[in-house]
């Protein structure tokens, strides 16, 4: 029996291992401390003000305008290219996914592995400037882009479901007299659907902040205009621009987080 | 009729299933096969339907050559054999009459089964099978919603809907408690009597085994000990079938 | 006008009822089960309708403008971009992307590390189960889901008017993305905490925050650091994109480079981007596993 100094002693110690990483994280914090230095404020205060006015009294007449340069209709744009966008993702990363999943390759998965690490790995903002080479700073090229690059969190997330599949339905199906795509057909598919539809679900909620990013850099939509707006100091168009975003995101946010639940649920 | 003469399996890591079995079994007969876990049962039902292989001997039902049975020639007997498993196999997402409808596939032209385009024909079919098995209201219900009694049952409705002759049960009812396992075991009686359906279950529980089928056989190592109706069946000749005393695990009912 | 609105309630009504009798089925010994009404074809219906609007929209607006023959001609472009910075990977400019590289990694750091700091006071008072009877965590988690709402280059685009140029507009913009991000992810957690030892230390006659000390943190501080590493990796890859609005890093000479077409040095910035988030995904993943 230890005495209870001993037991306490004995205990666990990471200590070498806690101090290491710790010292580890302040000097990665210290290095990059530089970065905090800051020489021109200009004018800034000024300029937050402005903004800050502008955020609370937006542009009226660009919410509630209907044509095409009108906030709702690039509202309507941006939704556009995030919903095309995931489709295209979403239909590209299913024979990624059947080719890299585990009970269907076997060890062969590496393969597949690595060419979805690196599709994940590469710098997006790139990809979106090649696409523009191809297709030019419009619409259609953000909806490229963001097909291309949800492949990778859609096939992770699809392979999750495939290998997550309940195999003994198949035995049953083997039983009655299936054939093999009639076994894909009634036994697989229906186990996997509503789980993919909440897997493009949740990635459409990010394609939509991606669209909007993407309209900053360039391809249109609501993106573009904030920036546009903002370069040219119109504050309160800016913010109309804004609301619009908030909008959107909060809806779509919702609508989303609804249908998930309900797939889950039944 | 099935008619097994001296077959033998035996597993490709070297396990012999069964040895010498042979045995006929009539039309519309409720057999049981009972016997220790690993003894051989389960094995002696995949055989029916060629979800194990025979290794040698000859296997007749619905007078054709079971081993010889490929492909197309295969599917289509197996239309006509329904199996109900222990762990029920259902389609948890979808609907009690999705799942009952999946037996309806291999019959379905192939357009219609890709797009799961079942006919009025079809669904009547599947609501008449789960009208028999008694949760016709359940049919429109989630199938993970239901209790693991009414789960089998849904199974038992999808053997139904084949229109079967001969229905195999593996261990229908080792996952459910003792009400409910009284409940599916009547329930193959009765279909047993009303449909005229050979059933062919394997299960460890003696006393239901004993309880609702006509005819018992009993397997010890992979061969038959007992082959007799269930009223000449005694105490030592269970002995023989488990080669020991019976045990709590092998008894649904406990006080009795 | 009685008899108007009587007559046409009758017409609803009896289609509701011949929509009930469709979806009725009567059974040969007189047993009935009626199909509940599907909203799964609307549906369908209806997302087909939305995809196809959109498609116009978007799409054939597209082609007619910019035309299917350039389209298709210019897809070998990609190709050649990527075949330029496979073959001609230009290692001579690695020497210039060190400092935009190392701004890139500083600008995550101090982002993250900042942004989870002020996460954690303000995840607490956003938890209903700490603050109990008060309406503070429904004001603040209104006002966090405002913050997240929008991504973190709309912060730096913003920033960068009131603040100039540079990585400081950057590690800003970081800090209130991180900030909206992990303050909810905390909550969320600390709601579903087991709330039964804070409780009993708090019984005790402890102050709530003595108790949180000591019977929550113990509960959350690996899962805390756990999605700190996570959004670290995020910010990471997001940082490289700052540079477009010249927000500091690497995304400044990446803009200028594929517009020189000198797809050579993208290529070694690529390289570079690529090690250094391979590197941290491997710490990363290991310091995880050891937080668990």
């Amino acid at each position: 029996m230890k005495t209870v100094i001993e037991t306490y002693n004995d205990r666990p110690k990471h200590t070498v291992r806690n101090v290491l990483i710790s010292i580890f994280l302040l000097a990665l914090i210290i290095w990059s401390i530089p970065v905090l230095q800051h020489d021109r404020f200009l004018g800034g205060a000024e300029i937050a003000k402005n903004i800050a006015r502008a955020f609370i009294n937006p542009s009226w007449d660009n919410i509630f305008n209907t044509r095409v340069d009108g906030i709702p209709y690039l509202m309507f744009q941006t939704v556009g290219m995030a919903v095309l966008g995931t489709l295209l993702g979403a239909i590209l990363a299913i024979p990624f996914a059947f080719l890299t999943a585990k009970n269907i390759v076997g060890k062969f998965n590496i393969i597949g592995n690595t060419i979805i690490t690196t599709i994940r790995s590469f710098p997006f903002f790139l990809l979106l400037l090649m696409i523009i080479r191809v297709s030019g700073p419009g619409e259609f090229t953000a909806v490229l882009a963001i097909g291309i690059l949800s492949i990778g969190m859609i096939s992770k997330l699809y392979i999750e479901i495939i290998e997550d599949i309940d195999p003994g339905i198949l035995q049953s199906l083997d039983a009655l007299g299936a054939t093999r795509l009639q076994k894909i057909r009634h036994g697989i598919l229906p186990q996997l659907s509503a789980n993919i539809i909440s897997v493009v679900i949740y990635r459409f909620e990010i394609n939509v902040k991606n669209a909007t990013i993407f309209g900053i850099i360039g391809t249109g939509g609501i993106g573009t205009t904030l920036r546009l707006a903002m370069d040219a100091g119109r504050w309160r168009d800016a913010s109309a621009a804004l609301w619009g975003i908030i909008v959107v995101v909060v809806i779509v946010d919702y609508f989303s987080t609804k249908i998930r639940k309900k797939l889950i649920d039944g | 009729m099935i008619e097994f003469k001296n077959i033998g399996k035996t597993y490709p890591n070297g396990v012999v299933a069964l040895k010498n079995v042979s045995l006929t079994i009539e039309p519309g007969q409720f057999v049981a096969i009972i016997g220790l876990s690993g003894a051989g049962k389960s094995t002696l039902i995949r055989l029916v339907n060629k979800m194990e292989d025979v290794t040698v001997g000859s296997l007749f039902a619905e007078g054709l050559n079971i081993p010889t049975l490929k492909g197309k020639a295969l599917r289509q007997y197996r239309r006509r054999v329904g199996m109900v498993f222990q762990s029920f196999n259902l389609i948890n997402r979808t609907t009690v009459i999705n799942n009952v409808l999946a037996a309806r596939v291999p019959d379905m032209n192939p357009i219609a089964s890709t797009f799961g385009f079942f006919s009025k024909k079809d669904k009547l079919i599947a609501l008449e099978a789960l009208n028999k098995v008694g949760i016709l209201e359940k049919a429109y219900i989630r199938a993970d919603q239901l209790s693991g009694g009414q789960q089998q049952r849904v199974a038992l409705a999808r053997t139904l809907a084949q229109n079967p002759s001969i229905i195999l049960a593996d261990e229908p009812v080792a996952s459910l408690d003792p009400i409910t396992a009284n409940q599916i075991m009547s329930d193959f009686e009765r279909i047993n009597k009303e449909e005229n359906i050979t059933i062919l279950v394997n299960m460890h529980h003696v006393d239901l085994a004993l309880k609702y089928a006509s005819r018992v056989i009993g397997i010890n190592e992979g061969e038959i000990v007992y082959d007799g109706s269930t009223t000449d069946i005694t105490e030592n000749i269970l002995k023989t079938i488990y080669g020991r005393e019976l045990t709590d695990e092998d008894i649904m009912f406990k006080d009795k | 006008m009685k008899t108007l609105c009587s007559k046409i309630s009758n017409y609803i009504k009896t289609l509701v009822e011949r929509n009930h009798n469709f979806r009725t089925t009567t059974l040969k010994d007189g047993s009935i089960i009626t199909r509940p009404f599907s909203y799964s074809i609307m549906t369908l219906a209806l997302t087909f309708a939305v995809i196809f609007f959109f498609w116009n929209m978007i799409v054939t607006r597209f082609f007619s403008e910019f035309g299917a023959r350039n389209f298709f001609q210019n897809i070998p472009n990609f190709f050649t971009i990527i075949k330029s910075m496979v073959v001609d990977v230009n290692w001579s400019y690695f020497s210039n992307i060190l400092g935009p590289m190392a701004d890139t990694i500083r600008i995550a750091v101090i982002g993250t590390a900042v942004g989870s700091l002020i996460a954690v006071p303000v995840a607490i008072l956003a938890s209903q189960n700490i603050m109990g009877k008060s309406r503070i965590p429904g004001v603040v988690k209104f006002f966090l889901s405002i913050i997240r709402t929008f991504p973190l280059l709309v912060y730096a685009l913003i920033l960068s008017y009131i603040f100039g140029y540079g990585p400081y507009v950057g590690v800003l913009a970081t800090i209130v993305f991180t900030f909206g991000i992990i303050t909810k992810m905390m909550y969320e957690i600390i709601e579903t905490t087991d709330m039964g030892p804070f409780i009993a230390i708090e019984a005790t006659g402890a102050t709530k925050i003595q108790a949180f000390r000591a019977a929550v943190v113990p509960q959350i501080m690996g899962r805390f650091f756990s999605i700190v590493l996570y959004i670290f990796e995020i910010n990471l890859r997001a940082s490289a994109i700052l540079g477009f609005v010249n927000a500091g890093g690497i995304g400044r000479i990446m803009n200028d480079q594929m517009a020189l077409r000198a797809y050579g040095d993208v290529a070694v910035m690529v390289l570079g981007l690529l090690f250094v988030i391979i590197v941290v995904q491997n710490i990363s993943q290991y310091l995880r596993g050891r937080l668990s």
